[in-house]
């Protein structure tokens, strides 16, 4: 290990350094009997570096011999330098500076540009790869599978903030049935009455099942499980289903703003 | 590429050292470090890029001289070096003036000459 750092230290060196004394420090460090030596060998090497690259302009700027370039049998790489001659030291300086103020300036705007860099978008129901039936199968993607797209930020807040609690999502080509979901809901407490209808005519490709409830306005749903689907175009929203021992739905969960509203299938 | 002796005093610990290593014998790097270590009772450690870099500098004075390996040498990376003549000058006029400071520092100290002890 301390033998490739070295390597490595002496491969970093000037050029023409490197070729003239290289072989000779590492049969020095090979001369090193123990470890303490060997990592007071290393030590001075890095200094070395820094000196080189630092303190002896000469040692850059003269043309090294042209080498056979062939790949090392250790595979440590090596630094090849095309060009003899160095840039301007003010030309270093002001390309130093002005690549720590982007990257600072890139750091700075990243928290600010979160919601293009997560902006995932999930592919809904109705977007399946193959023409339904009323049972229709749609596919479920995973989450890592989609793309950044722009655009409709709240439909990705509430997915973003209703992944937190599920569970993984299934892997591709799931087969799910839509009418598995459709029926009525009755909740007690708050009293309300939901129906899962499936959104569409066979046979058009594009069907979804959508939520209905009094007061409420139709709210289509986006699949993110086979028991879980979140409310398009609202945020923090989400249905999720609950099936009995036999597969059967029984039971949904709507969750609006943190309100859970929990109504059993008739 | 020699320089003048006297522009170039004092000589930095490292190069006084090397050049002091190779006025006995031509050396490779390693004996170079040996032969330092050996000449300051180990007190005085040089590693190898002190070592390459005071030589590089040396070499580039004109006060060493690369040789190369040795024929028959058990490995091929050693290479020689030696003192060249300049070299020799320069290391003469660094040990008188040694000498002279400690002979001003033993005169200011009131420390009897050893001869005369």
């Amino acid at each position: 290990m301390l033998r490739r750092l070295y390597r490595c230290a002496v491969r970093l060196h000037p050029s023409r350094f490197r070729q003239r004394f290289g072989d000779e420090m590492l049969y020095i460090f090979d001369q090193q009997r123990g470890a303490l030596d060997a990592l007071g060998v290393t030590l001075d090497c890095v200094f070395s570096l820094l000196r080189q690259w630092t303190l002896r302009p000469h040692t850059r700027t003269e043309r090294a011999a042209p080498v056979l370039r062939s790949p090392a049998p250790d595979h440590i790489p090596s630094f090849e330098s095309f060009d003899t001659v160095l840039p301007r030291t003010s030309a270093i300086f002001h390309g130093t500076l002005l690549s720590l103020i982007v990257f600072y300036m890139t750091v700075i705007a990243i928290p600010y540009s979160w919601i293009h860099v997560l902006h995932l978008r999930y592919p809904y129901a109705n977007e399946p790869t193959q023409p339904h039936s009323r049972g229709s199968k749609v596919d479920v993607v995973r989450p890592e599978d989609v793309t950044p797209t722009e655009g409709d930020d709240r439909q990705s807040k509430a997915i973003a903030s209703s992944l937190a609690p599920v569970a993984p999502v299934q892997p591709h080509a799931v087969e799910i049935l839509l009418d598995a979901y459709v029926g009525r809901y009755i909740s007690k407490y708050p009293p309300e009455k939901i129906s899962i209808q499936i959104e569409g005519d066979y046979p058009s490709p594009h069907l979804s099942i959508s939520l209905a409830a009094a007061g409420h306005p139709s709210l289509a749903l986006s699949l993110v499980s086979p028991m879980k689907f979140v409310i398009i175009g609202a945020e923090n929203s989400y249905v999720d289903f609950t099936a009995d021992a036999a597969g059967k739905i029984r039971s949904l969960s709507w969750v609006v703003n943190g309100k859970v509203i929990t109504a059993q299938r008739q | 590429m020699t320089q003048r002796v006297d522009s170039c005093l004092p000589l930095s610990s490292a190069a006084l050292h090397i050049l002091l290593a190779l006025a006995g014998e031509d050396l490779h790097g390693y004996g170079i470090m040996q032969e330092v270590a050996r000449q300051s009772e180990g007190i005085y450690k040089l590693g190898p890029g002190t070592l390459y870099d005071n030589l590089q500098k040396l070499i580039q004075g004109g006060w060493v001289k690369e040789l190369g390996p040795r024929r028959g040498d058990d490995d091929p990376r050693r290479r020689y070096y030696r003192l060249t003549d300049a070299g020799r000058d320069v290391l003469r006029a660094e040990i008188s003036r040694l000498a002279q400071v400690v002979r001003e520092a033993r005169s200011r100290l009131r420390i009897p000459n050893p001869g005369r002890a």
